[in-house]
């Protein structure tokens, strides 16, 4: 069934990109109006997809296949690349969250007063991206879309971002690009060890193919390739399947972010404007977590079973540690952001499970800190858009002056310190519980991660007893700019409340999609 | 109907009430708030009840909660003896809070939140009740925690408020660290969550390392308890509970004495087959402990509530012992009686409170016994319960604890004889501080401090006095004696028919058939019975209370005279440490501040690898690109530039010696085209 519902969700906000750059500046009001109409129709296309979506199937459904490029590597072989799209239990929990979250963040960008056209346009081409890289099944095609992420973003960041936004935007360009980097290494490894099998037969040549359906089966390995698992070749004393992992780890890693290689997000999370660190924290994130499981576990699992503990290790020293820089913050902004440091751990303690439980976990945990990070990130910017101030000891006593935002500031805290009910709950509770009845990891990686938890409630609880309680107390000046939300604030941050108690309580929304396809890649 | 929607239809209601009392945050509405709750949580004992009479045996239901295809989480109601009489007893008291609070709340501005709160709270611990396995009770558990949390700091801008309420999250945090981590090593050894599975399912088989699986469900049973420390106050985690009485009255009778604070025993209750010995004695030992201590600290308060706190600790000490000793019933039964006592004593100490104007130092108390009749006589009812006097419940309840203590000592002499012991010295200190309570809240004093303190007196308390005075002189002029008592209670307040109530329902009666005899109450034929009664204890309990008695009430006497002239009291360094629980309060502060803010804290160190060390180790990475992108313009400029630079030299200097061939010599030029053309044209040819 080739239905070109998946294309639609590429090439609509590309249309819309389109759009914004062809109409001149004297419509710069319709702009944040077409960027708005766009998510709108991509958040009824997923919605249809999701309805349609065969939950039982764990393999790709939807698929568009055409080709796109051949390329002839002598008289010997070609080189296949393919436009093909399709959707699994994995990537449509992703597409789904994405495209939410890119809705709350274009209505969070009607705040944007200058240099509307590049702003939307940008903003557009990054929701066609970010879809694309989740929708793609060939490697080439997810690479390319990997990578064209990292130029809106840059310019997000370095045109819209605060004072320092200059120093934070190229420290985040140069961070992911060297991770893509080394994933365009592994990619060029994995596609010369593979031949398509099909296409060999046909052409009655060697057909290299960027396939992940074709990559990840075993019996598409050459023998003599580098990444055979009979000859193995030694890279630097490893054989070549364990080092390409550990370069994947670090790619992804970077994009995760996993300590050590988180310093650029609390940097690009300040100087971002907020729906920027809303898309940065709420999805750009989660594409790390997406590469461990889509990319490395399902081409070279022999290779990431191995490094379990490695990869349990991270995470748990991601989530003390991000927790505990996280409580040392002075910043809102970069509390949040160590806070999700320390969030995203808890994926690859969940990803180091290496069984159901834990998958399930990891990939809950992603959704939950999606909608959770996306809040928190709103949070600070209502404060930051009425003070220009975002120190928490600048604010005391808020909770007489703004109770409605109180009422949604204790949703997202209390959900992302993990308060059962809210979805942080289930997310942690997952991922530990998969650890610790996992073979592959000594038990004390969960049992160091239970830390974690109660590290999280005392610098969430801090945080909201200073700002929240006590007499409503500020300067002078901030008295009167600080008013309770608009109802635009209220709409999103309520429908991401919504959601966070929905997926919280009935946990299954969630895992019923992704279940069967992550039950089939652990086979 | 059937239960199902029975159980649903009594979670939704105070769901609902949650949300809707909230919603009428800041309308006209919020006074009547209290009106909606109380309608709200008798509906719920309404529904309660009909369930109890038409579900008997265990029920299950179970949907799916967590379909992970491996090990699916379901989410399991399970109604059996011991939910049953939880979720009476948690709604009943819930009923009466509400009642009381109708009154005792009425006048504060965010009344709502406290009944939305309220709601929720009942919510989450009916949850909790009806949890059929570990995963959801822990689950409900933590929500109830929440719930407490926001009660505690009900009043967010008292700044002791908030600090109390935070104490309590995060030390609850801790212990439910303790038992998610049990949860998971008991998951790991059974393969279930599920607390029908526990009894019936074996060890799966395994290698283990380290330990053996019997000494690994010791250790689950142990940490399972870390999180009982936590939510039921035992030591050493129990210092939140004392500092919890920040919240409103009401709040502390209903979580902080009979409801929440028991989610512990009852969790040991659903646990309890898997009680290994060796993990039982370290939770029984344990509560004895703690009811020594809080005994202790309890007799050195001068604040009521405070006074009550630490014995609420004690008494949940009784009730983790018997849960150790593998007492299930006895254990289930004290928690019963002392819900109905202790919330009573608690209402009573916040009608004095509130008839004080909020004063809650016993020693400027005194002299009330005829201001509130009432109040004094369900105090006297409820304190008696507390002691454990014959014909109230609380004696029924505490004599089956410590003869099964003493049972439990007897049994195997030793080291566990150290359990009864504790748990009767515990009895004498509970005698001694309710006596020193009672004598200096209630009973007369020569200088009374009282008619200082109020300015206006309540009405309906005043108007019950007068009738109740008249009823008493039997002074029959102008109407009947039944007039007089329909008078009496129609003068009756809120807080007058609460706390009777209360106190009313901590007699036998609702217990057992006998006043004196723990084998007929219907607790140890639903749950077992009870296995030997040694006649000698109600003796040697009954010389406890005489002795107690007689101490206490002279010794208080004194420590009231001393306040007065203001006489230093020979008041020792004992006196001192247990009022303040041994400092362990002090050493946790200082502990968390030495970690987290202090001089050398943990958070330096971590900042100091952040900046020093990846940040800069970065930036180092940075500016080597920055060297190597200097190597690679030398090269260029030396190397390739260099070399280019070199051949455009060569072409030049080239260039230079043909220019001086050029001199104008026409006939040397001449000669070298004529030759360069026939070569030309001889090439042509022979090619």
């Amino acid at each position: 069934m080739e239905s070109g519902i998946l294309s639609s969700l590429i090439l609509l906000p590309l249309l819309g990109s389109l759009l914004i750059l062809i109409l001149p500046r004297a419509y710069k009001t319709f702009y944040k109006w077409i960027c708005l109409i766009t998510q709108i129709l991509l958040l009824i296309n997923v919605m249809t997809i999701l309805g349609l979506f065969d939950r039982e199937n764990p393999d790709y459904q939807f698929i568009e296949h055409s080709e796109w490029f051949r390329l002839s590597l002598g008289s010997k072989s070609i080189l296949s690349i393919d436009y093909i799209l399709g959707v699994d239990g994995l990537s449509i929990s992703m597409v789904a969250l994405s495209s939410l979250v890119f809705l709350i963040a274009a209505v969070s960008s009607f705040r944007i007063s200058y240099r509307e056209k590049t702003y939307f346009s940008l903003f557009l081409l990054l929701t066609a991206s970010v879809l694309g890289c989740f929708l793609a099944v060939d490697f080439f095609l997810f690479f390319v879309f990997f990578e064209f992420m990292l130029l809106p973003m840059y310019f997000l960041i370095g045109i819209w971002g605060g004072e320092n936004r200059a120093y934070a935007s190229l420290k985040f360009f140069i961070y992911t690009f060297s991770g893509s980097v080394l994933i365009l290494v592994v990619m060029i490894c994995m596609v010369i060890s593979n031949q398509d099998e099909f296409f060999t037969s046909e052409y009655a040549r060697l057909v290299y193919s960027f396939d992940f359906r074709t990559l990840k089966d075993t019996n598409n390995l050459i023998s003599s390739s580098i990444l055979s698992i009979e000859n193995p070749v030694l890279i630097f004393g490893l054989p070549a399947r364990e080092f390409m992992f550990l370069l994947l780890l670090i790619g992804f890693g970077i994009k995760m972010p996993v300590v050590p290689f988180h310093t650029w997000l609390p940097d690009a999370h300040v100087e971002a404007p907020t729906p920027v660190s809303v898309i940065l924290a709420g999805i750009l994130l989660k594409i790390g977590g997406y590469g461990i499981l889509r990319v490395a576990y399902e081409i070279l699992p022999d290779a990431t079973e191995k490094y379990a503990v490695l990869i349990g290790a991270l995470g748990l020293v991601s989530v003390i540690y991000g927790a505990l820089n996280a409580l040392n913050q002075t910043d809102l902004k970069k509390m949040i952001a160590y806070s999700s440091v320390s969030h995203m751990g808890f994926v690859f303690i969940g990803i180091a499970a290496f069984n159901s439980i834990g998958f399930n976990g990891a990939v809950f945990q992603m959704f939950s800190h999606g909608i959770l990070s996306s809040m928190l990130f709103l949070i600070a910017g209502v404060i930051y858009e009425r003070t220009h101030d975002r120190n928490i000891s600048a604010f005391q006593g808020l909770a007489k002056k703004m109770p409605v935002y109180t009422l949604l500031v204790a949703i997202a805290f209390f959900g992302s310190l993990g308060l059962p009910s809210l979805s942080g709950f289930i997310g942690e509770f997952l991922t530990l519980h998969g650890a610790f009845q996992s073979d592959h990891l000594p038990k004390l990686i969960p049992a160091f991660g239970i830390i974690g938890i109660v590290l999280s409630a005392i610098y969430f609880l801090l945080t909201f007893q200073r700002m929240f309680f006590g007499e409503f107390n500020t300067r002078e000046e901030y008295r009167t700019l600080l008013k309770d939300l608009t109802k635009t604030e209220i709409f999103m941050l309520g429908s991401l409340a919504v959601l966070t108690i929905l997926t919280g309580v009935w946990p299954n929304l969630i895992i019923r999609y992704i279940n069967s396809s992550l039950t089939e890649i652990l086979k | 109907m059937n239960p199902e929607s029975l159980v649903f239809f009594n979670l939704q209601i105070y769901l609902l009430g949650f949300i809707f009392l909230l919603s009428l945050n800041n309308t006209v509405f919020v006074k009547t708030t209290g009106g909606i709750s109380l309608v709200i949580s008798i509906l719920g004992v309404i529904v309660t009840s009909s369930l109890l009479v038409n579900t008997p045996g265990t029920v299950i239901l179970s949907y799916d909660w967590i379909p992970i295809s491996e090990q699916p989480v379901h989410f399991t109601l399970l109604i059996n003896a011991q939910t049953r009489f939880m979720l009476f007893l948690v709604q009943i008291i819930a009923c009466f809070v509400n009642l009381f609070s109708f009154k005792y709340m009425g006048d504060d501005p965010g009344v709502n939140r406290f009944f939305a709160y309220l709601n929720l709270f009942v919510f989450s611990m009916l949850g909790l009740v009806l949890a059929g396995n570990l995963l959801q009770l822990y689950f409900f558990w933590e929500l109830v925690g929440f719930c407490s949390y926001l009660l505690i700091g009900f009043w967010y801008t008292r700044k002791t408020a908030n600090a109390a309420a935070i104490k309590a999250f995060l030390l609850n945090r801790i212990g439910d660290a303790f038992f998610l981590a049990g949860i998971f090593l008991l998951f790991y050894l059974y393969g279930t969550f599920r607390f029908d599975d526990f009894a019936h399912l074996p060890l799966i088989e395994r290698n283990y390392i380290y330990l053996d699986a019997g000494q690994l469900q010791t250790l689950a049973i142990v940490l399972l308890f870390g999180g009982v420390m936590a939510k039921s106050a035992q030591l050493p985690l129990q210092v939140w509970l004392p500092d919890a009485m920040e919240g409103p009255t009401p709040a502390s009778a209903l979580i902080h004495a009979a409801t929440m604070v028991v989610a512990g025993i009852f969790l040991l209750g659903r646990v309890a087959p898997l009680i290994t010995p060796d993990a039982g004695f370290f939770i029984s030992l344990t509560g004895a402990l703690t009811s020594v201590m809080a005994g202790l600290s309890a007799l050195y308060q001068n604040d009521i509530k405070k006074v009550l706190a630490f014995s609420t600790v004690s008494q949940l000490g009784f009730m983790v012992t018997g849960m150790g000793m593998g007492e299930t019933a006895a254990s289930l039964f004290h928690l019963t009686t002392h819900a109905f006592f202790k919330a009573g004593l608690f209402l009573c100490a916040g009608a004095v409170i509130s008839y004080l104007h909020h004063e809650q130092d016993m020693r400027k108390m005194g002299d009330l016994v005829r201001k509130m009749p009432a109040v004094f006589a369900a105090f006297l009812l409820c304190s008696g319960a507390l002691i454990g006097l014959p014909l109230s419940g609380g004696y029924l309840s505490k004599e089956s604890i410590l003869n099964a203590a003493w049972v439990y000592g007897l049994e195997s002499a030793g080291y566990r004889l150290l359990v009864p012991v504790l748990l009767t010295i515990t009895s004498f200190l509970t005698t001694c501080y309710v006596v020193r309570m009672v004598v200096m809240v209630f009973f007369q004093r020569e200088d009374s401090p009282v008619e200082i303190i109020l300015d206006t007196t309540k009405k309906t308390v005043d108007g019950a006095l007068k009738t109740f005075k008249d009823l008493l002189t039997a002074d029959n002029k102008g109407s009947s004696g039944e007039d007089r008592v329909i008078q009496f209670i129609r003068n009756l307040g809120i807080y007058d028919t609460v706390t009777l109530a209360l106190a009313f329902s901590s007699l036998w009666f609702f217990y057992s058939s006998h006043p004196l005899h723990p084998e007929d109450v219907w607790f140890f034929n639903e749950f077992g019975g009870i296995k030997e009664m040694y006649d000698w204890l109600p003796w040697l309990v009954g010389f406890i209370f005489l002795a107690g008695l007689l101490i206490s009430y002279n010794s208080t006497l004194d420590e009231i005279r001393r306040y007065y002239f203001k006489e230093p009291g020979p008041r020792g360094r004992f006196a001192r440490l247990a009022q303040r629980q041994f400092y362990m309060d002090d050493l946790y502060e200082r502990l968390f501040r030495k970690i987290f803010t202090g001089e050398r804290n943990i958070l330096k160190p971590v900042s100091h690898i952040e900046t020093a060390w990846i940040d800069a180790a970065v930036v180092k990475a940075g500016k080597s690109s920055l060297f190597f992108a200097k190597i690679a313009g030398k090269l260029e400029k030396e190397i390739v530039d260099a070399s280019v630079m070199g051949f455009f030299a060569m072409i030049k200097s080239l260039g230079n010696q043909i220019r001086k061939w050029g001199k104008g010599n026409i006939q040397l030029y001449l000669l070298g085209l004529i030759v360069a053309l026939t070569a030309l044209v001889f090439i042509l040819i022979i090619l």
